[in-house]
C-alpha cells in the first residue's frame, strides 16, 4: 500500500505541474511532452519551496498544514482557469516500426527502472551517508533542522531531504524503501522533457533516438533505481535539463514566462547539490548571452530566481553549516595535466557512457559554429569548467577524487550534452533517411 | 559537398554503432529482472533488507530489540560499518570511537556501547549486562552491546 500512496502523490505532483505550465504558458509554443516533463519540475519547485518555508516559519510540518496549501492552490486554479481548456494527454504512436519499436523500449526500461525501485534498498553511499539520512533527520525532527548536518557531518543543500520528508509525512513514517520511487520518477519525466525539447527544433524520430540514447546511459539507470538510487545527481540533472530547456524555448519564443521560469529551476538548483550553486552562476551568464544576442533586456525576470538562490546562502550565513573540505583548499596549477587525462579516460568508457561524449566530441569537430551558440551546450561547457576548476583545487588525492566523483559529475550535464548532440546532427542529417526528412516526421 | 557527405556519412555511423549499443544495453537491463534478480520478489522485506546489507542489518535490527533510543558508541575500525548502522539505527545516534578503552567508555557516560565482531570481554567490572549480537539465521555471533 505504501508503494500505492508513493505513486500517487508522484502522479498527483505531476498533474498539478502539469495543469499550471498548460494554463500559463501560450498554446502551441509548448508540446505535450514538454508540458509533462516541466510539469513535474514546477511542481518539485513548489515542495522544496514550502517545506522550506515551513520550516523557517515553524509551523508545526503535519499532514493537514502540508495539504492546506495546495488545496488553496487547486481551488485557485480552479477558479482562475475555469475557462481554459486543458490540453489533456492523449497518446499518439508513431507510424514507422522503429519508433514503436523505441517506444516499447523506451517503456520496459521505464517500468524497470521502478521494478527495481521496489526491489533495491537505499545502499549507495552518498545516499546512506548523506541524502537518505538528511531526509530521515528532517523528517525525525519535523523540520529542516542543522541537528542532522552536526550529527551527520554534512553540508548538502537540503533540497532532496525536503522533499523526502514532505513524502515520509504524507506517508505518515519515514518508510525509506517506499520513497525511492521518487528517484525513479525523476527518471520518466527526464525522457519526457528530452523528448518534448528535442522535438521542439528537430523531429519525432530524433527525439524518440535521442530520448533512448539517454534512457539508456547505465549510470542513469542505477541512479533511477538499481544499486544507486538515493543520490542526488539524476534529480540536478533534472533541474539543469529543466532551465536549459526553459531558457532555449524562451530564447526561440522570445516569451518572457518562460524565462522566468528557467530562472526558477536553475534557483532551486542550488537547493538539490552544491553544484546547483556553481549552474546558477553559470545560467546567469548565459542567459546574459542569449539577452544580448535577442538585443531585449529581461534582467528583472531573474529576481525570483536570485530570491530562490540567495535564501539557502542566506541560511548558510545564519545558521552555520558543518564547514566543507574545500575551505582547506588551494589552486594547484601543476596537477592540470593529470586532471585532463583522468577525465579523458572517463569519457571513453563505453561501458557507463556508451558513444554520449564520444558523439558530442564529434559534434564539436563536425559543427563547431553551431554549437557554440546552442544554449544547453554554453551551459553544459561553463559548468564543466566549473567541474574542472573543483579537481584542481581540491584538498583530496586528485586521481582518487576525479574516480570516485566524476561520473555522477558529467551524469548531471548528460541530458544537456544530448540536446546538443540532437541539435547538431539534425542539422547534418535532417535530409537523410536517418533522421527522417521532415520536421513532423 | 564531398566534406558535407563525408560528415554525414560519420555521423550516421557513429549514431547506427550507438543505437545498437544502447538497444543491446537496454535489453539487457531489461533481462535482469528475469535473471539476476529474480530471487528478490520472492523475499520479504527483512529478507531482502538482509540479503542486501548483510550483517550489518541483522547487528541493527538486534540492537534495536535490546536498546531504547539512548545513543550507542560503535567502537572497531570499520568505518563502512558505522555509515550503515548510522542510517539503520537513526532516529537512534550512533557515534563512533576507534581503539577505545573500557574505562573511557565509563567516564563518558554512555548507557551502551557496541562491539562488533567480538567474542569475550575482558574487563566486566561494572558492565551492567553484556548482550551477544546473534545473527538468529546462521547462528553467527555479529558482536557485543555491552550496557555499562
Amino acid at each position: 500500500m505504501t508503494y500505492l500512496a508513493v505513486v500517487i502523490i508522484i502522479l498527483v505532483l505531476s498533474c498539478l505541474g502539469y495543469a499550471i505550465l498548460n494554463s500559463i504558458l501560450p498554446k502551441k509554443l509548448a508540446n505535450l511532452q514538454f508540458l509533462i516533463g516541466g510539469g513535474y519540475a514546477l511542481a518539485l519547485f513548489l515542495v522544496i519551496a514550502q517545506m522550506f518555508l515551513m520550516s523557517l516559519l515553524n509551523l508545526g510540518i503535519t499532514r493537514m498544514t502540508i495539504l492546506f496549501p495546495w488545496s488553496i492552490l487547486v481551488i485557485s486554479y480552479f477558479i482562475f482557469f475555469r475557462r481554459r481548456k486543458i490540453l489533456i494527454p492523449s497518446i499518439t504512436f508513431p507510424n514507422g516500426i522503429l519508433e514503436k519499436l523505441g517506444i516499447i523500449l523506451l517503456s520496459s526500461l521505464v517500468i524497470f527502472v521502478g521494478m527495481e525501485g521496489i526491489l533495491r534498498e537505499p545502499i549507495g553511499w552518498d545516499a546512506v551517508a548523506t541524502w537518505m539520512l538528511q531526509g530521515k533527520g528532517f523528517y525525525y525532527s519535523g523540520g529542516l533542522s542543522t541537528d542532522i548536518y552536526r550529527y551527520a557531518q554534512i553540508d548538502s543543500p537540503p533540497g532532496i531531504g525536503l522533499i523526502l520528508m514532505f513524502f515520509y509525512t504524507l506517508l505518515g513514517r519515514g518508510d525509506d524503501h517506499a520513497v525511492l520511487l521518487f528517484f525513479g520518477s525523476i527518471y520518466p519525466v527526464i525522457l519526457f522533457l528530452l523528448y518534448g525539447s528535442i522535438k521542439s527544433y528537430t523531429n519525432a524520430r530524433t527525439a524518440l533516438l535521442f530520448t533512448l540514447f539517454f534512457a539508456t546511459l547505465q549510470l542513469a539507470i542505477r541512479q533511477a533505481g538499481r544499486f544507486e538510487a538515493g543520490y542526488a545527481d539524476l534529480p540536478l540533472s533534472y533541474f539543469f535539463l529543466s532551465s536549459a530547456a526553459f531558457l532555449l524555448n524562451f530564447y526561440r519564443t522570445k516569451r518572457s514566462l518562460f524565462f522566468l521560469i528557467a530562472t526558477l529551476f536553475a534557483g532551486i538548483a542550488s537547493f538539490v547539490k552544491n553544484e546547483g550553486s556553481a549552474f546558477f552562476l553559470v545560467f546567469l551568464l548565459v542567459s546574459l548571452f542569449a539577452q544580448i544576442r535577442l538585443r531585449r533586456w529581461y534582467i528583472w525576470y531573474t529576481i525570483p530566481g536570485i530570491i530562490t538562490f540567495a535564501s539557502w546562502l542566506l541560511f548558510k550565513y545564519f545558521y552555520p553549516l558543518h564547514p566543507s573540505y574545500y575551505e582547506q583548499s588551494y589552486f594547484v596549477i601543476e596537477r592540470w595535466d593529470l586532471v585532463i587525462k583522468q577525465m579523458f579516460f572517463e569519457f571513453f568508457r563505453v561501458d557507463r557512457w556508451n558513444f554520449l561524449w564520444l558523439g558530442l566530441f564529434l559534434s564539436i569537430f563536425l559543427l563547431p559554429k553551431k554549437i557554440v551558440t546552442f544554449i544547453p551546450f554554453q551551459l553544459m561547457l561553463l559548468q564543466f569548467i566549473g567541474y574542472f576548476f573543483i579537481y584542481m583545487v581540491t584538498p583530496l588525492d586528485p586521481v582518487d577524487h576525479i574516480v570516485g566523483s566524476l561520473d555522477r559529475l558529467l551524469l548531471q550535464l548528460a541530458p544537456l550534452a544530448i540536446l546538443s548532440i540532437a541539435y547538431c546532427s539534425y542539422a547534418i542529417l535532417k535530409n537523410s533517411s536517418f533522421l527522417g526528412t521532415s520536421r513532423n516526421d | 559537398m564531398k566534406r558535407y557527405a563525408t560528415k554525414k556519412i560519420l555521423l550516421s555511423f557513429v549514431l547506427l554503432i550507438w543505437l545498437l549499443i544502447s538497444i543491446l544495453r537496454g535489453l539487457y537491463n531489461d533481462s535482469k529482472l528475469f535473471t539476476q534478480d529474480r530471487y528478490l520478489f520472492t523475499l520479504s522485506n527483512y529478507e531482502r533488507r538482509r540479503e542486501v546489507y548483510g550483517d550489518i542489518y541483522v547487528m541493527a535490527s538486534e540492537i534495536l530489540k535490546i536498546t531504547s533510543g539512548e545513543s550507542i558508541l560503535l567502537t572497531g575500525n570499520d568505518g563502512g560499518l558505522y555509515f550503515y548502522l548510522r542510517y539503520l539505527l537513526y532516529p537512534q545516534k550512533v557515534y563512533w570511537v576507534n581503539n577505545i578503552s573500557l574505562e573511557e567508555e565509563k567516564e563518558r557516560s554512555w548507557k551502551y556501547v557496541f562491539r562488533p565482531y567480538e567474542t569475550k570481554l575482558r574487563d566486566q567490572n561494572d558492565v551492567r549486562a553484556v548482550t551477544p549480537v546473534v545473527d538468529s539465521l546462521s547462528k553467527k555471533q555479529l558482536g557485543i552491546l555491552i550496557t555499562l
